[in-house]
């Protein structure tokens, strides 16, 4: 709200300059966003706490000002003094006290006016109001000096003399004063006459009714209404205005009278007016007014502070409470302006505020002990993070919302999906299903500014649907990896491929100490036919990797192959094996043998390493590939696939015999199981 | 037939003089090198009559060895320094270093604010994104229908859920699921349907602290903030609490800290309501204690000089390498 100091000094003594009244405001809770200074005013800029719509105004402003310091205050003039008489009299009804508890207004007949007086217009803009005429500069006027809002009536345009604060019909219809023609629902407070809706109650006055410099007599409108259904009218109309503001925060019930004679007062004071009604009037102003109990204890129980008896009086009192009570309790009423003090807590805040927060000392708590407790989730988080870095990966963090379209394209999670009706940007309005949209685009992005070795991780969850229930979140762990695999000059130049992922994915996993995890292929769409890899443990799946598809590549605009790969860690966290005692170092020495097999191009090296599992048992400690090739000597169809095998006994030192002979039952079984040949020099030898 | 031992004598005695890697280079190649002395007795094997042969072989290759060894262990002696020079060695050209990634600013700001309070006896905990009204709003004391709810507009999804529009959610399913005395930090994502700019992002992060027990006031509250900004800060940081109001706690206060010339708002905190104990199940005359959220990205850009949030969300490694 903006706030003029000039305004201020009507009703407070300011003395010191603007920027200590600034500092003053913003300690007292009305926090001074800007510092505006005009010819010959300044002007601030207060963000007000939903909790305090008496500070919607210059009275209420200057009230608090008065609170904080204990200076004068006064507030300006309402009585009228004239003869209440007219010729024409309304009737109000306000038929739904839960809606428009009170409704009141007074007709002013035969009302000459000229200008608006210069201070008043130069108040108003000052304030963000535009002048319009003179009466409606009042109303607008004493909105802003007083927090309540009102509306005037061009007095010959309503028809009949009933007016009625009620629900709309739905479909009922009015042009507002802006001009726009709104369809009103059975939840809106209209003020109708005997016609129809004359204004969208609390909200916006009606077209045609409207006053304008013809007008001679006027119905000046001063009202209550329920502060929740002027809220949802004005969002639901998307008309925000002054009065909705502060009627749905709630204005001052005793003040609906006082504003309203306010501006009888200053209509008077600029205005010739022949005649002016007495008050017409339905429903009663719902002044309330709570008696709070508060024991001295207990401020200093929660503030950690003793504040003398008599200054908790003094501000309370200042504050406009009725403070009455001795010894160790106080009773105290609020003001019918502050519907916020209901409970002791309540009064504690004002005291602390009045007191000063920032003369509260400062101290650090006596603390309780708590039993220590570690997150498994977070601890898995935080070494998966260390193990990702530690691989040359960057973290990436990525919005939880993503696009639907690649999701539909890629027929994935088709049924469980979790998505947003009120999403800000159309498109991304699903809670993302897995993690690639995010890694996808960012390698999209890093490939396009010139990147050549884009490696990055991400630690988030995933959303999916449950029906009623709440979404499943599933923490999950995906990286990405596309551009160079080559580390140095010494190296030599290559592509990322497939096996990097895996040896990632491999390492990973042995580092947190997954086991007995199986393979199988993975047939989604998003990779490569072939090159997609699902791993299970206990036939549950815990994640994925491999190459993504073209189709995927296409619709994230990568033109280089990127592999991908993802993981569960609330999976992962269930089957880390806690309890691994070590192995015992092996006491004997290990006899390495080469061998180098020409192989169908179809047979997998896992199927040549599992056979020579089986054929070894124990003795092969350890199995290698060292080497992989096709072309050159090797016929068509075939692949030379050489191994290096390890055998090593746990009891003995094992005699050349015995290990030739078991490499050569191998390479035996191996040629007899899978065809596995010998390289033809090798033979000749 | 030359006499071997007067040959391993020279050469002891040849060695014995010379002082650097060059003179020790002419002594190799006067005896090891292709025409070297040793190379041309190996040539006269074949003139030594036969039953000797083998003998006299014997006899040169334990020469050779002694005299290479004689050779390294002078050449040991002069230490790398004035050992032969590969004049072809580029010592200049890049190391081979191992590659290493790095964490995102975000989470290196949750994990630098979480470890001080984890110092302070704080626990970490995680809490949903998904949520329901109750968490988000009712137990927090932000009534339907309030103005109050508009500083936390809200996503729904279309099972009628909400994205959580902060980290206080957590407070209450802690408390919830725990007796007090608890001293947690919560952090994680929070949803705004904020118009995206350089300092607004409808996703951002939150940490959400709480401490709850039979005594903590709100001049401790004060204490644990002062020392928390001071460790994140410097020791000299200033710091000021203005009142401000959130449902869910009272007293409320907006803390700022100085900034260049400026004040700065860095964190929101107050007493818990008592109405956020009696909703999850807590006795307010029993229990006391105060809360605190502050946002991630905000304290990132100060600490890193970041001008623009949505710098966080690109990904773009020339950013994230300089974390």
């Amino acid at each position: 709200m903006r706030v003029s100091l000039n305004w201020l000094k009507d009703y407070v003594p300011l003395k010191g300059s603007a920027e200590s009244l600034s500092d003053l405001l913003t300690m007292a809770g009305l926090n001074v966003e800007r510092l505006e200074r005009t010819a010959d005013d300044t002007i601030f800029e207060i963000e007000i706490t939903t909790n305090r719509p008496d500070w919607l105004s210059h009275i209420g402003v200057a009230r608090e000002i008065h609170a904080v310091t204990g200076s004068r205050f006064s507030i300006p003039p309402f009585q009228v003094k004239v003869q209440r008489e007219s010729e024409k009299s309304f009737k109000i009804s306000t038929p739904d006290a839960n809606f428009c508890p009170y409704y009141s207004a007074v007709l002013l007949e035969g009302v000459e006016w000229g200008k608006t007086p210069e201070f008043m217009k130069k108040r108003l803009e000052a304030c963000g109001i535009r002048s319009i005429n003179l009466i409606v500069d009042i109303t607008n006027y004493v909105l802003l000096e007083w927090g309540q809002p009102l509306h005037a009536f061009d007095a010959d345009r309503l028809h009949g003399d009933k007016i009625s604060a009620r629900h709309a019909q739905s479909g009922e219809k009015i042009i507002a004063i802006d001009g726009i023609n709104y369809e009103l629902a059975k939840d809106d407070i209209v003020i109708a006459d005997a016609k129809g809706p004359v204004a969208i109650g609390g909200v916006m006055g009606g077209k045609e009714s409207e006053v304008s410099h013809k007008t001679k007599n006027v119905l000046l409108e001063s009202a209550f209404f329920a502060p929740s259904r002027i809220r949802a009218t004005a969002r639901r109309l998307g008309l925000g205005s002054e009065s909705s503001y502060r009627f749905e925060r709630k204005v001052d019930p005793a003040g609906v009278d006082q504003a309203r004679e306010r501006a009888i007062y200053l209509i008077t004071k600029y205005a010739r007016v022949k005649r002016i009604s007495s008050v017409f009037k339905g429903g009663k102003p719902p002044v309330k007014s709570a008696k709070i109990l508060l024991q001295y204890s207990e401020i200093k129980k929660i503030l950690g502070i003793e504040i003398p008896q008599a200054k908790v009086k003094s501000y309370l009192n200042r504050l406009g409470l009725r403070v009455s009570g001795k010894g160790k309790k106080i009773s105290a009423q609020a003001p019918s302006f502050r519907a916020d003090l209901l409970r002791p807590i309540d009064l504690i805040e004002e005291i602390a505020r009045l007191y000063g927060y920032n003369k509260i000392p400062e101290t650090l708590p006596l603390m309780s002990p708590i039993e220590p407790r570690i997150n498994p989730i977070l601890a898995l988080e935080q070494q998966v993070r260390s193990l990702c870095t530690s691989f040359g990966f960057y973290e990436a963090v990525s919005f939880s919302l993503v696009e639907t379209a690649p999701f539909d394209q890629l027929g994935l999670y088709p049924n469980d999906r979790t998505r947003l009706v009120n999403p800000r940007n159309k498109e991304l309005s699903l809670m993302r299903p897995n993690l690639l949209s995010g890694l996808a685009q960012a390698v999209r992005r890093n490939l396009a500014v010139g990147e050549t070795d884009v490696r990055l991780f991400e630690v988030g969850n995933r959303y999916l649907d449950s029906g009623n229930q709440l979404p499943k979140e599933e923490r999950m762990l995906g990286f990405i990896l596309s551009g160079e695999g080559r580390l140095n000059w010494i190296e030599k130049k290559r592509h990322v491929s497939f096996y990097d992922i895996k040896g990632i994915v491999e390492e990973l996993l042995s580092q947190i100490g997954v086991q007995s995890i199986e393979a199988k292929e993975d047939t989604r769409s998003i990779f490569r036919a072939g090159e997609g890899i699902s791993l299970l443990v206990k036939n549950e799946q815990i994640g994925c990797y491999g190459s993504l598809s073209d189709k995927v590549r296409k619709i994230y605009d990568i033109e280089k192959s990127t592999f991908y790969a993802e993981f569960s860690l609330e999976k992962i966290l269930t089957l880390i094996k806690k309890d691994s005692s070590i192995s015992e170092i092996p006491k004997f020495p290990f006899s390495p043998r080469d061998l180098t097999l020409i192989l169908n191009e179809a047979v997998k090296a896992e199927a040549i390493i599992a056979r020579i599992r089986e054929m070894a048992g124990e003795l092969a400690s350890k199995i290698e590939v060292f080497d992989h090739f096709m072309g050159g000597q090797v016929p068509k169809g075939k692949k030379s696939l050489s191994f290096r095998i390890f055998y090593q006994a746990k009891d003995r030192t094992l005699q050349n015999e015995e290990v030739n002979q078991l490499h050569f039952s191998i390479i035996d079984s191996l040629h007899k199981s899978l065809g596995a040949e010998l390289p033809k020099a090798k033979l000749e030898t | 037939m030359t006499d071997l031992t007067a040959l391993r004598e020279e050469v002891k005695s040849k060695l014995a003089e010379v002082r650097d890697s060059q003179a020790l280079e002419e002594i190799r190649v006067f005896y090891l090198g292709r025409k070297g002395k040793v190379a041309n007795l190996f040539r006269e094997l074949g003139s030594v009559p036969e039953a000797e042969r083998p003998r006299f072989g014997q006899a040169l290759n334990k020469l050779k060895e002694f005299v290479e060894a004689q050779i390294r262990q002078k050449e040991e002696s002069f230490g790398t320094k004035t050992t032969r020079i590969d004049s072809v060695f580029d010592s200049t050209l890049p190391g081979v270093r191992p590659r290493i990634g790095g964490l995102h600013p975000i989470t290196q700001t949750i994990r630098e604010i979480s470890d001080i309070f984890l110092r302070l006896g704080f626990e970490i905990v995680d809490g949903r994104e998904i949520e329901t009204e109750f968490y988000n709003f009712t137990a927090l004391n932000i009534p339907l229908d309030h103005p109050s709810r508009d500083a936390f507009d809200t996503f729904y999804t279309t099972r009628g859920h909400l994205l959580r529009s902060q980290t206080s959610t957590v407070q209450i399913r802690e408390m919830e699921n725990r007796k007090p005395p608890l001293r947690i930090i919560a952090p994680g994502r929070v949803y705004r349907p904020d118009e995206v700019d350089a300092s607004h992002s409808f996703m951002f992060h939150q940490i959400e602290g709480l401490m709850v027990d039979d005594r903590a006031t709100f001049s401790d509250l004060k204490g644990v903030i002062h020392l928390f900004l001071r460790k994140l800060f410097g020791k000299n940081i200033q710091m000021r609490f203005k009142p401000h109001f959130f449902p869910f706690t009272e007293p409320s206060v907006d803390v700022d800290i100085s900034w260049g010339k400026a004040w700065l708002e860095i964190l929101g905190a107050g007493q818990v309501d008592p109405a956020v104990f009696e909703a999850v199940g807590y006795n307010p005359k029993k229990v006391q204690g105060f809360a605190f959220g502050l946002g991630v990205e905000r304290i990132a850009m100060l600490k890193y000089g970041i001008k623009d949030i949505r710098l966080f969300y690109e990904n773009d490694l020339r950013f994230l390498r300089q974390f």
